[in-house]
């Protein structure tokens, strides 16, 4: 019983000293997300438009029989080429119970970074908001912005949460 | 102790809390269906140990579970019913009423216990004295009937005692029910005869201590005693935990031979030995059979049920999508592929609809609760009406009859208040003082159609003429009577003059119509003078599934909900006007503003004039208007799928769909769309 | 909480109620027990459980106890539950539970 107790710990030890993040590109940038986060990533699909939705959100498509709300990282953060063709990569998220598709310049790999080498992000310099960055790594001499793509999904700016089930139908009319 | 069904329960004894829910919800929805059927009636042998069955069941499920509250009013009710059922107690009239408010305190307690509701405790416990003083006075009275002191259901002297042995094999999950067993064994040793009464606990196995999961229940129980009561009186005691084949009962035949037993020349066998009881149904203390559905049904949770009926979506989509692909096929070389691609949409179109089947349930549930709400209106009114009922076991899907029966309560109470008349005016216009209510249900083709009917005076053309002249809805006095009659339904029609305690409550038919429409139904009116109104409510069989057209606009599609289309036209440039600065469509008549879905969704398309593009004609929420599309696609069945389980509401958008391309398309919410036009 | 009593080889003490929320902690509690004693050879011929200090029981606990007993009377060990309060001992016989408490199985 004991024994196996301290390899139980062991294990959650060496899970907290390095997390697996899903890195990519938005512009010249490079960003990160908690890996455990990202359902899959696939191809630019047409998707169906929303009539009175900020441009950043593309609109939904059919991902096998659920329907999921496609935001354009790009377009939001005003970074890199909001184009779309075959290489177009859209991470589909899964988090707060909801299914979500976000679309990046680039998906690049998936990197382990040890604990201890995440610093504080500064209070400026990503195009990306501090409240959505939960720190700064460093992979290969390149800066990495770890995003807190929860907090990010679950945010007013992104409109993709209803913020109270309730005044949903307000918010809608004062826009 | 720590009481069983208490606060502590944790998720998972919630759901077999349910279990008990439902079964004593079906067991007051039985007796009040038997109180109500009496009338004033003496209810006969049969009707009376019904009704003592649905009181013991409740009693001894609300034992087990935990709900103590639950067994006071039971327990008193089932002393009563005892009393009269032994003759102990004379019949009343009154006590029908009596039965039924029990019925109703004991439903509290249930919706308390299962959604949180208030309870009154005060009305219980006044119903609970209520009873008792019955009893007590009844008791008093019969001077010559022997006052029976066991608490219990004591079967009449005169039977004499049989001794039987009893096997109980229970599910291994029963204590994870944190069902009580002392409780059970407690009640079976009161049916014994004193000092009969033996019970043995067996170990089924012994497996490895350690690797035992101690929650699983691998006792067997073995009863012996000696009793009065009959076999299904014993099985009674089981009825929660144990199914058919958990619980065997051998009575002894040494003992003595009884009746029913001579008749059939050898001692009953445990599984058959019921029937011997079922023959002799006069037998005393002879309960009405258990349920013969129960045996051959069982229990799923809805949410796997429409877990299934997603899929099965999935499946049409998928196969949708297939056929679509195959079309650009050259026949001749894929005849194979093709012959394969018609069998699955046959196949596929036939599992859609046994799983849709699952989910029917039949619209008796809705029916059974009107028998007493006429009964009391009636009363109130001082009107004698006979309620009808025909088709009860129309079967709709379970979401509807949720969502259908406010809608008809208030047709009912109208027709009551406002449609029957007074026996006396019957009388004077030669009709029968009685008047007649028919609820009928039918199924005609993909639809299901209810209609409220009565036999009273009819709708009165002026008076609802002027009556809507006077809250300024629109009218004229050449209007049809079909058009007069669906003034009714416009919002506003209902005055606080016509608001009265029954069918009033601030709500009009405007209501009724709006909630119908919301589940995809419609409302018919026909009204003869003198011979009274037809109601008729045609519903879709089903919310999942939704009678389309499919539209385009730019590169976009969409869904209008078939319901709410009237027709479809390409306009003339004389029929086109403006009025106010907003563009209308003149119809037969009537200016219907033109909605243009391009500009309310902001899209892009090269048809921007009505002339150029198509026009829906619509009618929603007593509102219509002309929806201009680029062009008509197709008309089809289509699963309704949210948008908001992934995101938030869309304006406009009463949910989504997948096509058979696989792309997703609105489906639109019409008197959304009427707001934001009027926004633009 | 059942807490273990005095701990001999021998004597197992309950103490609290021995109910179907407290099973799990119960039986931890006696798979501890029951894995020397269940040894080769067995390392006693008699264990007694004492349900003097057991404040309340159902199915479910005198289940537990009763393969407990089972599993050490299999290895040869005579085994038994005694000393309980009225109250409970009324609950055991009431449950059936006497016969496998005291000595063994009972025959059918």
């Amino acid at each position: 019983m004991q024994e196996t107790a301290q390899n139980g710990s062991e294990q959650l030890g060496v899970a907290q000293a390095a997390a697996e993040y899903l890195t990519f590109t938005l512009g010249s940038e490079s960003y990160g997300i908690d890996i455990l986060k990202v359902q899959e990533i696939r191809g630019y699909d047409s998707v169906t438009r929303i009539a009175n939705t900020p441009a950043f959100i593309k609109g939904v498509i059919n991902l096998r029989g659920v329907i999921v709300p496609i935001v354009d990282l790009r377009i939001k953060f005003n970074v890199g080429e909001a184009t779309y063709h075959e290489f177009t990569v859209v991470i589909i998220i899964n988090v707060l119970g909801k299914v979500v598709g976000i679309v990046v310049d680039g998906v690049s790999d998936v990197v382990a970074l040890p604990r201890e080498s995440i610093k504080p992000a500064p209070e400026l310099g990503a195009s990306l908001d501090t409240r959505y960055i939960t720190g700064l790594g460093t992979l290969n001499d390149q800066m990495l912005i770890l995003v807190d793509i929860e907090k990010l999904i679950g945010s007013d700016e992104l409109q993709i949460v209803d913020s109270a089930a309730d005044n949903s139908q307000s918010e809608v009319v004062n826009q | 102790m720590t009481t069983a069904g208490g606060e502590q329960s944790g998720v998972d004894l919630k759901r077999f809390n349910e279990v008990f829910f439902e079964e004593c919800a079906e067991n007051l929805a039985q007796m009040e269906q038997i109180l109500i059927s009496l009338g004033d009636r003496e209810p006969d042998q049969e009707e009376m140990n019904a009704i003592f069955r649905a009181a013991h069941s409740i009693k001894g499920g609300a034992g087990i579970f935990g709900f103590e509250d639950m067994t006071v009013v039971t327990h008193v009710m089932e002393s009563l019913l005892d009393r009269l059922r032994n003759h102990e107690i004379a019949f009343a009239p009154g006590m029908i009423d009596l039965f039924l408010e029990a019925g109703d305190a004991i439903a509290m307690q249930l919706a308390g216990h299962r959604d949180g509701k208030p309870v009154q405790q005060e009305a219980i416990d006044r119903v609970r004295a209520r009873l008792q003083q019955t009893i007590d006075g009844g008791t008093s009275q019969a001077s010559t009937a022997p006052v029976s002191q066991t608490q219990t259901q004591a079967p009449p002297a005169g039977e004499l005692p049989t001794s039987y042995r009893l096997a109980f094999t229970p599910e291994p999950e029963i204590f994870m029910r944190r069902v009580r067993m002392e409780s059970i064994i407690a009640e079976l040793a009161d049916l014994a005869e004193a000092g009969t009464f033996r019970c043995e606990a067996r170990l089924a196995e012994v497996p490895d201590f350690a690797g035992f999961d101690p929650e699983c229940c691998i006792t067997r129980w073995e009863f012996a005693l000696v009793s009065r009561a009959n076999r299904d009186q014993l099985a009674d005691v089981f009825m929660f935990v144990a199914d058919e084949d958990q619980l065997k009962i051998e009575e002894q035949p040494a003992e003595r031979r009884t009746q029913a037993q001579d008749a059939q020349g050898e001692p009953a066998l445990p599984v058959e030995g019921r029937r011997a009881y079922d023959r002799n149904e006069t037998a005393p203390g002879a309960f009405g059979r258990r349920c013969g559905e129960a045996e051959s049904s069982i229990r799923v949770n809805v949410t796997k049920v429409d877990q299934l009926v997603n899929q099965v979506g999935e499946l049409l989509i998928t196969q949708a999508m297939l056929s679509q692909v195959s079309v650009g096929l050259d026949p001749m070389l894929h005849q194979s592929l093709q012959r394969g691609l018609a069998q699955l949409e046959r196949n596929t179109r036939d599992l859609q609809a046994s799983v849709m089947s699952i989910r029917l349930v039949p619209i008796s549930i809705v029916f059974s609760r009107f028998p007493r709400l006429v009964r009391e209106i009636a009363a109130k009114l001082g009107k004698q009406v006979e309620l009808k009922t025909a088709g009860d076991s129309t079967e709709l899907d379970r979401g509807l009859i949720e969502k259908i029966s406010d809608p008809l309560t208030h047709l009912v109470r109208n027709a009551l208040d406002h449609g029957l008349e007074s026996p006396e005016k019957r009388v004077a216009a030669g009709k029968n003082p009685v008047g007649t209510l028919q609820l009928s249900a039918s199924q005609v083709g993909g639809r299901i159609v209810i209609d409220v009917i009565d036999d009273g005076a009819g709708l009165n053309r002026e008076r609802i003429l002027a009556k809507a002249a006077e809250n300024g809805i629109p009218c004229s006095e050449t209007m049809s009577d079909e058009e007069v009659w669906q003034l009714i339904f416009a919002p506003g029609f209902s005055t606080a003059s016509e608001i009265t305690d029954l069918s009033g409550r601030g709500v009009g038919m405007d209501v009724v119509l709006k909630n119908v429409q919301a589940i995809g139904g419609r409302v018919q009116i026909a009204s003869e003078p003198g011979k009274g109104v037809r109601v008729t409510i045609s519903l879709p069989l089903t919310l999942a599934i939704l009678d389309g057209l499919s539209v385009a606009v730019g590169e976009e599609k969409f869904i209008v909900p078939l319901n709410v289309v009237i027709e479809s036209l390409q306009p003339k440039a004389e029929q086109l006007k403006t009025v106010n600065g907003r563009e209308v469509v003149q119809v037969r008549g009537e200016y219907l503003p033109i909605l243009k879905l391009h500009s309310i969704f902001n899209l892009e398309t090269c048809v921007t004039e009505p002339c150029r593009g198509i026009l829906v004609l619509v009618e929603a929420d007593g509102e219509r208007g002309a929806v201009m599309v680029d062009a008509l696609l197709d008309e089809q069945q289509v699963v309704v799928k949210s948008i908001e389980t992934n995101y938030r509401r869309v304006e406009g958008s009463a949910g989504a769909t997948i096509l058979g391309d696989g792309r997703v398309a609105l489906i639109l919410d019409l008197p959304e769309l009427f707001s934001m036009h009027k926004q633009l | 909480m059942p807490k273990k009593g005095f701990v001999n080889d021998v004597n197992i003490t309950l103490d609290g109620d021995c109910t179907m929320e407290r099973v799990t902690d119960l039986h931890a509690l006696l798979a501890e027990r029951c894995a020397p004693l269940t040894g080769t050879p067995p390392s006693a011929a008699v264990v007694h459980v004492d349900l003097a200090r057991v404040t309340g029981i159902d199915a479910c606990g005198c289940q537990l106890l009763a393969l407990f007993l089972e599993q050490l009377r299999r290895q040869g060990i005579a085994a038994s539950a005694e000393n309980a309060e009225p109250e409970i001992r009324e609950r055991v016989e009431l449950l059936g539970f006497c016969a496998l408490f005291s000595g063994g199985q009972p025959q059918p």
